[in-house]
């Protein structure tokens, strides 16, 4: 049987028991998680990393080089070319290789803010 | 089934880094962490939040290390009490314990953290009668969970909360309670 400082105290934590709204909590903590913000510095950096690609790309004359080659593979392929582009490559390495981007684009989804 | 699907979101976290997974074990548990640390701190709400944030952060960190010996929600009372007794540790070696106890007792309030009969009578208990108490009465935790979460036998465990009920009856049947 249950003394009755035991059922005082139930009683007591019953009545004071409360639930606390989230209001901005969960969001504060999601932003603090540490691999966000690593996130956001490789983001930083690979956006970084594209601006100097094609200025060095532009610099270098890339614009009008890569013009050429596709005139020219244009032309190939108005002029006699088939589409037998990737008849060299073995079905397995395209599998892997949807699989790998299907596995990215997951991943990205799964991140998505809500 | 609740063990089932908390299993089921920490995969998720560790496997596809999905942290929607992971804001929804935040969602589910910061009312019960939350509420831990106000009842710690006897009603600090601001404290109470830095500490349920770290606490979650360190979940987040050390998630690989859930090893499903116990239920998620005990694991993640585990780090909030180490969480909790870190922070007394450091606050000890900077400055007086009862001072900060005066300083939470002073401290701003507003609607959940508001001053009430509970943490005044949780004042008068010591910080692990407080624990104990709390994760019994308030948390409705087996004494063997509550072991497991601060470290202690069962046998030092029951006689915290012997200790700590009496002195609680004794404070509320003061306060007008229980007549």
């Amino acid at each position: 049987m249950e003394d009755k400082d035991e059922i005082l105290l139930k009683d007591f934590f019953r009545e004071n028991r409360q639930e606390i709204a989230d209001d901005g909590f969960s969001r504060r903590v999601m932003n603090r998680l540490p691999e966000r913000r690593i996130w956001i510095v490789s983001q930083l950096l690979t956006a970084l990393t594209v601006v100097l690609s094609m200025g060095v790309f532009i610099y270098f004359g890339g614009v009008n080089l890569l013009g050429g080659t596709l005139r020219e593979v244009f032309q190939n392929f108005t002029l006699g070319g088939s589409l037998d582009t990737f008849s060299g490559t073995e079905p397995w390495t395209i599998g892997v290789v949807a699989l790998v981007l299907l596995y990215m684009g997951y991943g990205k989804l799964a991140n998505l803010p809500e | 089934m609740e063990q089932l699907s908390d299993i089921a979101l920490v995969t998720q976290v560790l496997l596809t880094h999905n942290n929607r997974a992971f804001d929804k074990l935040v969602k589910k548990y910061q009312s019960p962490i939350r509420r831990f640390f106000l009842n710690q701190t006897c009603g600090d709400k601001a404290l109470s939040d830095d500490l349920a944030q770290d606490t979650f952060l360190k979940a987040y960190t050390n998630l690989a290390s859930f090893r499903n010996l116990a239920s998620f929600s005990t694991w993640l009372y585990r780090i909030a009490y180490n969480v909790f007794y870190d922070y007394l540790r450091s606050v000890k070696e900077t400055d007086d314990l009862d001072n900060v106890q005066v300083a939470a007792l002073t401290s701003e309030q507003d609607d959940y953290g508001q001053r009430s009969d509970i943490h005044q009578a949780l004042h008068t208990l010591k910080d692990i009668e407080r624990t104990c108490i709390t994760l019994f009465y308030m948390e409705e935790l087996s004494i063997d969970k509550i072991s497991s979460i601060t470290g202690c036998p069962t046998g030092t465990v029951k006689s915290h909360l012997s200790r700590g009920k009496e002195k609680m009856a004794k404070y509320l049947k003061q306060n007008g309670y229980g007549r």
